[in-house]
């Protein structure tokens, strides 16, 4: 009975065997096939020490260009005094401007710093490099304006300065001009100022005369200026006659709101205006009555008085 | 005895010449040489008069002054016996107290029956009540020959404008007058002033108020007013003032819109009593806009106490406020000025462009603006 069963088994066992030798030999083809596929990619692409070299060339050329923005962009000097001098808009503005950089300058700095950066990255890093130039070119011409605007601020606070000594040594002429510099640049309420205020007794043929016998209408004319604002702007000229009354002109008068309640003016100037340009208006006021005595100018903007002058008519 | 008679002809004479000379400076003249010319209009309510001042060195017409206006309410449109004796009572006093008061001779006084009363008179079939008119006032007046004109609406808007816009503004303005019962104007469309532009609306200030008043059913607050008024003017007035506009042209063709007329007058008074010396006040459609809503909710801010404690300028004449406020007041209460107001809106809103801002103004003696027009021009005529 032993017999019998002992050959059966055998012949299984050497089956076995067999399958297993043949699945070995599947397994080790296949790793080979596998190796022998990759080996074209590997001889294609470059060696190592090549590829660095070429990373490292493109880092140098940005970390230059990021050198040079950056050398130009000094916030530590004229940018912060002009932002001690600037109203609050200002301020702000370029406070926010001034945030966008250091970020950007961050994360350049980490990009370029960081040796395991791809040749995506590097591009991207150039990317940034050109926004934080272009954010740079426009903080510096903001810098320019707001300095040039202190300055002409500083130069009007002078003359008024002035002009205010001479009236008081002179016990006031009558044909003073008496210049004011915006009185606040407010920040919700954008104001124009006003200077080189003239003002003269016109006859018919606006040639300027003394007499009021032989004057018609009062001619004039000022420059304004807005650091703010560009589009329509509008100026309101108030002008008192010696018996303390606004002259008004029908079609031409109306009134407004100023800080000190409603008032009436003589003839509203609308005009068009570019941010940062000295305008010259050249005006008009027909008067049907010139009264012997001295007429006051005065100026409005958004309510506020930001210029005068008198002039005598004999 | 004769020496008696020459010095008393003397003093008839010295007093005479005195009281000529006292009646001519009463008046505040403007030009240095001119002449004074009147004006006697038979309107729909009644008789207007106006003193105009033309300057001696004025070639073209158009250079006058207004120097005084009257008027006296005859209600000659109801065309009955005793509207027609008080119409002609006013014109015959009229044109002799400008003759003797003012010494302004009958070849410069100026007589015309506007187009209100002839377009009634049409309609009621009743033209012969302003030719028995005009033959009255030749014989009370003993001029068998005086010119009595009847214009026609075209010739009054023509005129109208003419009297009321300056020279400056003329072509660039289109002129809206706003009455009780319609809406006319124009603008010329070119630099040739006999051709008029008109614009025509059938609804005024008292049609918009009727037409509002019958909707209230049981509920008559102001809340609810002011709703059917809205609705009033979403209905036939936007589509007659819509098309009116559009068919005249006058949006691309104008840079001032002018309104005249009693709700122009009224909203310049309550919205500006500090310009009451000013004849045109300039405004915005915001300004009309926020009045409208004060009218409906606070109408209190617009009476004479409260308006007075709003100004703040020493210069304006109180005493001139006063009296015209307290007009305003009597002429037309909350409703008719809500409704007015609504209407005029309505018309400003076709010019409120996005892009485009027109300048509005109101214009409060518009009523006298033909007639002084009309002297103006006859005045030319006759030199």
């Amino acid at each position: 009975m032993k017999d019998n069963k002992f050959y059966p088994l055998l012949t299984v066992s050497v089956l076995f065997l067999v399958v297993s030798f043949v699945l070995l030999c599947v397994l080790g083809y296949n790793f080979y096939k596998q190796q022998k596929g990759n080996k074209p990619t590997i001889a294609v692409a470059a060696p190592p020490n090549i590829m660095d070299a070429a990373t490292e060339k493109t880092r140098d050329t940005l970390q230059k260009m990021y050198a040079a923005t950056v050398s130009n962009f000094t916030p530590d000097t004229g940018l912060d005094s002009a932002l001690n001098k600037a109203d609050s808009t200002q301020v702000s503005m370029m406070d926010n401007k001034l945030g966008d950089v250091y970020k950007l300058k961050t994360e350049i700095n980490s990009l370029l710093k960081d040796s395991s950066s791809s040749i995506a990255d590097l591009e991207l890093a150039r990317y940034k490099i050109n926004e934080l130039q272009l954010k740079v070119d426009d903080l510096k011409t903001r810098n320019i304006d707001v300095e040039k605007e202190n300055k002409r601020l500083r130069a009007l606070l002078e003359q008024f300065a002035v002009s205010n000594n001479s009236v008081a040594s002179s016990g006031g002429r009558d044909n003073a001009v008496i210049e004011r510099p915006a009185e606040k640049i407010n920040s919700t309420s954008p104001v124009f100022s006003a200077s080189d205020l003239k003002l003269s007794a016109a006859n018919d043929a606006d040639a300027e005369v003394a007499s009021a016998d032989d004057a018609e209408k009062f001619v004039g004319s000022l420059v304004v200026r807005n650091s703010l604002v560009q589009g329509m702007g509008e100026v309101m000229l108030v002008l008192i006659q010696p018996d303390g009354k606004v002259l008004r002109n029908a079609w031409e008068s109306g009134s407004f709101d100023t800080d000190g309640g409603k008032k009436i003016y003589s003839r509203k100037i609308k005009f068009d205006y570019n941010k940062g340009e000295s305008r010259r208006i050249n005006f008009s006021v027909p008067a049907d009555n010139i009264q012997k005595g001295t007429y006051t100018l005065q100026v409005y903007n958004n309510g506020k008085v930001i210029g005068r002058v008198a002039k005598t008519v004999s | 005895m004769q020496r008696r008679k020459y010095l008393c002809l003397l003093w008839v004479l010295l007093f005479s010449g005195v009281t000529m000379a006292q009646a001519q400076t009463s008046l505040k003249l403007k030009f240095k040489k001119s002449t004074i010319f009147a004006g006697i209009e038979v309107g729909s309510k009644g008789v207007k008069m106006s003193l105009v001042e033309i300057d001696k060195k004025a070639v073209r017409a158009g250079s006058f002054h207004l120097l005084k206006d009257s008027s006296v309410n005859t209600d000659f449109i109801s065309f009955n016996e005793p509207t027609f004796a008080a119409t002609l009572d006013g014109l015959t006093g009229m044109f002799t107290s400008i003759n003797n008061k003012y010494q302004i001779p009958s070849d410069r006084i100026f007589t015309v029956v506007s187009s209100g009363v002839k377009g009634q008179a049409e309609k009621d079939n009743k033209t012969w009540w302003i030719q028995k008119l005009v033959d009255s006032f030749r014989v009370r007046i003993k001029e068998p020959e005086r010119k009595v004109e009847v214009v026609d609406i075209k010739e009054e808007a023509r005129l109208s404008h003419l009297g009321i816009v300056p020279e400056e503004k003329r072509f660039t303005t289109f002129l809206v007058d706003i009455g009780s019962g319609n809406t006319k104007g124009g603008y010329f469309p070119s630099d040739n002033t006999n051709e008029i532009r008109l614009f025509q609306v059938n609804w005024g200030t008292k049609s918009i108020t009727n037409a509002t008043e019958k909707r209230l059913e049981a509920d008559k607050s102001i809340t609810n007013y002011s709703r059917q008024l809205v609705r009033v003017l979403s209905g036939t007035p936007n589509t007659e003032i819509e098309y009116a506009v559009n068919v005249s042209g006058a949006y691309n063709m104008s840079d001032n819109i002018a309104f005249s007329g009693g709700i122009a007058w009224s909203v310049s008074t309550l919205l500006f009593p500090e310009m009451v010396d000013n004849n045109v006040v300039p405004v915005t459609y915001d300004e009309v806009q926020k009045f409208s809503e004060r009218l409906v909710r606070n109408y209190n801010d617009f009476s004479t106490d409260n308006i007075l404690k709003k100004i703040s300028d020493n210069s304006v004449d109180k005493a001139a406020v006063t009296k015209e406020v307290k007009d305003v007041n009597k002429v037309f209460d909350q409703r008719a000025l809500i409704a007015g107001a609504g209407l005029l809106l309505k018309i400003m809103r076709q010019f409120e462009g996005m892009y485009e801002k027109k300048q509005f103004y109101l214009v409060k003696n518009g009523q006298v603006g033909w007639v002084s027009a009309y002297v103006d021009e006859g005045a030319m005529e006759s030199r």
